[in-house]
């Protein structure tokens, strides 16, 4: 039962109303929110999107940052992009390209460790870096065909139906993670490495191993999400995905994971990056411009941010007000100790009721 | 604890989608046919001055034009407005695009459900519309360049320049600065030589700024600045003006005649001459061009012919219509603009 409870009042429950009242005031206001093509274009032009925000996601629960992934993102799509058009063999450019991804991330992960260097600002500057890495090889060129199996993965539906195959392979990249996050010891370790760093390290954790493992892979699955940039929009162009990033943060950090560390789940940040997508479609349906867009989006994220504090001093004043017997015998034996002002207006309150 | 930070979360959000109950799109009239209009990105005078031609000839021809786009120039967030048109059954979609490949996907999936495209200011690819609007030619545009910074130098026609352009995937820029590179092997501007193109990293005019500053630091030998963005040469005129150097380097370019006229005044006439096209023609030709689209008249021929506004419009190789010739600004003109 307690967990039932527990279930029913967790944040991913609150997501999910959320969405479903997204949609049924979206859905009448408009009528063209569940059509099957504004679904269909919604998940594949969020879907990249989503893929940054699970590599991402890890490295900010260890209370990192990953900036870099969108230069990523990048550098491996043009370096992808590129060799194909000279003529590679598709299965090796890609391998290629995710391999450069991988680099990256452990690039990141040995500054921000090794050096014990900032992650925002180590990120911050690999992401300028990689981004500019792309401009050197592509210039202001942009290549536009690609092999038939990269366009099926980026932009086709499975077979007989109207899903976009990219979708389905980002949510099984979403249930991997998921095992990753919740169910190993890596996974553990990375709660216990942002609660507390130094905590983590007297109780045997191998904090580098585990937040450098963070970046390796934040920068594999950014290589993934410029594999899918591909095939999506058919383009291959320097600093593509750049406007990407902001959008994967939110979904993370609306998605329930602590901006400082320590605390979300993977299907937090899954139904997250659902709700900002059907939010955008729903305002964009209505006629709303970029501008409405941003800003609804804005207020989500400053209240997603600002609601776990929020309830926290409204939990403690409504236990202030309900539980004054407890409160008074703690009173007591704080006042002897020199006493708090929040036990103190306990007591008064209990004296006035 | 969880309740009410669930309870929080939700009165966020139904703080933006409670607007969706009150405003948003206005009601066409009756018979009129909506079609969505879509800017590389909102928030600049030149795009709301073709919306503006738009919505009004629009008026006269049973067009309702409706307009939004990205708030910063990012093509794959103009792909959410592309889809957004087509799911809400707009019939037309006019777009300038950040650049021509990332969109064409979107463009060209819109298309086969039924909408026509219509590109201005910024093309397409080929398979993602009909007709494409331009403000004015590539060929014009290099060569008005050519002469306003030639006729301008202390030596005329003779010294060296950079050309402060746009980010570097911008389609516009890159075939403009391309027909001026291969324009200097004429023999007018044979003494021209063009030092360095720069792309600053975005299109904001704090990137201009500092690029412009790298490139003076390194180019000491340049008499001239081009800068064919709106963006660009507001930044470099500011540059300028700020640090005494405009007696120093002729700056010329592109721009905006309401952002350019304090560089033109008595007190400051750091710029003397700039060119644009006129946008509110352009986005007027736009919706003329959608509606005989929508109408199945225009298909894209060459030498196919539709009236705007009482002006016979031809189209020419490539599915182009141009709008008109660029116009030349000077501080004798550049505040009776009017657009």
């Amino acid at each position: 039962m307690a967990r039932v409870r527990q279930l029913v009042l967790s944040w991913e429950a609150g997501l999910v109303v959320l969405t479903v009242l997204i949609v049924i005031i979206g859905q009448s206001a408009d009528h063209d929110l569940i059509s099957s093509f504004n679904l269909q274009t919604t998940a594949l032009n969020n879907v990249i999107l989503l893929c940054l925000a699970l590599g991402v996601a890890p490295v900010i629960m260890t209370g990192d940052i990953d900036l870099s992934v969108v230069g990523t993102l990048a550098l491996s799509g043009v370096v992808m992009g590129d060799l194909m058009s000279h003529g590679m063999a598709t299965g090796l450019a890609i391998a290629i390209g995710l391999g450069i991804a991988l680099v990256c991330g452990l690039i990141n992960g040995l500054l921000v460790v090794l050096f014990d260097l900032p992650a925002l600002a180590v990120t911050l500057g690999t992401m300028g870096a990689y981004t500019g890495i792309s401009f050197l090889i592509l210039g202001g060129l942009a290549i536009t065909t690609f092999p038939n199996s990269v366009v099926s993965l980026g932009s086709s539906n499975l077979t007989g139906t109207q899903i976009p195959f990219c979708v389905v392979v980002v949510l099984v990249i979403a249930v991997i993670m998921a095992y990753l996050v919740h169910f190993t010891t890596w996974g553990k370790s990375l709660f216990a490495v942002g609660g507390s760093r130094k905590a983590a390290l007297f109780s045997g954790i191998a904090v580098n191993r585990v937040r450098i493992i963070t970046f390796v892979i934040s920068g594999f699955l950014a290589g993934f999400a410029g594999l899918l940039f591909l095939g999506n929009y058919e383009t291959a162009q320097a600093g593509m995905g750049a406007s990407e990033l902001l959008p994967a943060i939110t979904a993370v950090i609306l998605g329930g994971v602590s901006a400082y560390g320590g605390t979300g789940t993977i299907p937090g940040v899954v139904i997250a990056a659902v709700l900002l997508a059907l939010l955008q479609s729903a305002l964009g349906l209505h006629g709303f411009s970029g501008q409405g867009q941003t800003m609804a989006v804005g207020f989500l994220l400053i209240i997603a941010i600002g609601a776990p504090p929020l309830a926290r001093s409204a939990r403690d004043w409504w236990r202030r007000r309900h539980a004054g017997v407890v409160e008074i015998a703690s009173a007591v034996t704080g006042e002897s100790k020199g006493g708090s002002a929040g036990s103190g207006e306990a007591v008064r309150s209990t004296a006035v009721n | 604890m969880k309740t009410a930070m669930a309870l929080a979360l939700a009165s966020a959000t139904l703080l933006p989608i409670g607007f969706l109950a009150g405003s948003g799109t206005a009601g066409a009239a009756a018979k009129s046919v909506k079609v969505y209009m879509i800017p590389k990105f909102t928030g600049i005078a030149p795009f709301t001055d073709a919306a503006a031609g738009c919505k009004a000839e629009g008026k006269k021809i049973g067009l309702t034009c409706l307009y939004g786009g990205p708030t910063t120039g990012s093509a794959t967030d103009q792909v959410n407005f592309i889809n957004n048109a087509v799911s809400a059954g707009d019939k037309g979609i006019l777009i300038s695009n950040d650049d021509a490949a990332t969109t064409n996907p979107a463009l060209v999936r819109a298309e086969k459900h039924g909408v026509k495209v219509v590109t201005f200011d910024s093309d397409a690819l080929r398979t993602g519309r009909t007709i494409y609007v331009e403000g004015t030619s590539t060929a014009s545009i290099a060569t008005t360049e050519l002469n306003m910074l030639g006729s301008q130098m202390a030596t005329p026609y003779s010294g060296s320049f950079i050309i402060l352009s746009a980010q570097a995937t911008d389609t516009n820029q890159v075939q403009w600065n391309a027909q001026l590179k291969a324009d200097l092997s004429m023999p007018k501007y044979s003494k021209m030589t063009l030092a360095a193109i720069i792309n600053p990293p975005s299109d904001s005019a704090a990137d201009a700024t500092s690029s412009l500053q790298a490139a003076i630091a390194a180019n000491p030998d340049i008499s001239g600045i081009i800068s064919p963005t709106t963006v660009g040469i507001a930044a470099a005129a500011q540059y300028l003006t700020t640090n005494n150097l405009c007696s120093k380097y002729v700056l010329t370019g592109l721009g905006d005649p309401d952002q350019m006229a304090p560089f033109m005044s008595a007190s400051n006439n750091c710029v003397h001459s700039f060119a644009l096209w006129n946008f509110t023609q352009e986005g007027t030709v736009a919706a003329c061009a959608m509606k005989d689209v929508l109408a199945g008249t225009l298909t894209g021929k060459t030498g196919q012919t539709f009236k705007c506004a009482g002006v016979k419009e031809v189209v020419l190789p490539g599915q182009t219509v141009s709008a008109g010739a660029a116009v030349v600004y000077t501080s004798a003109n550049v505040n009776s603009a009017g657009f």
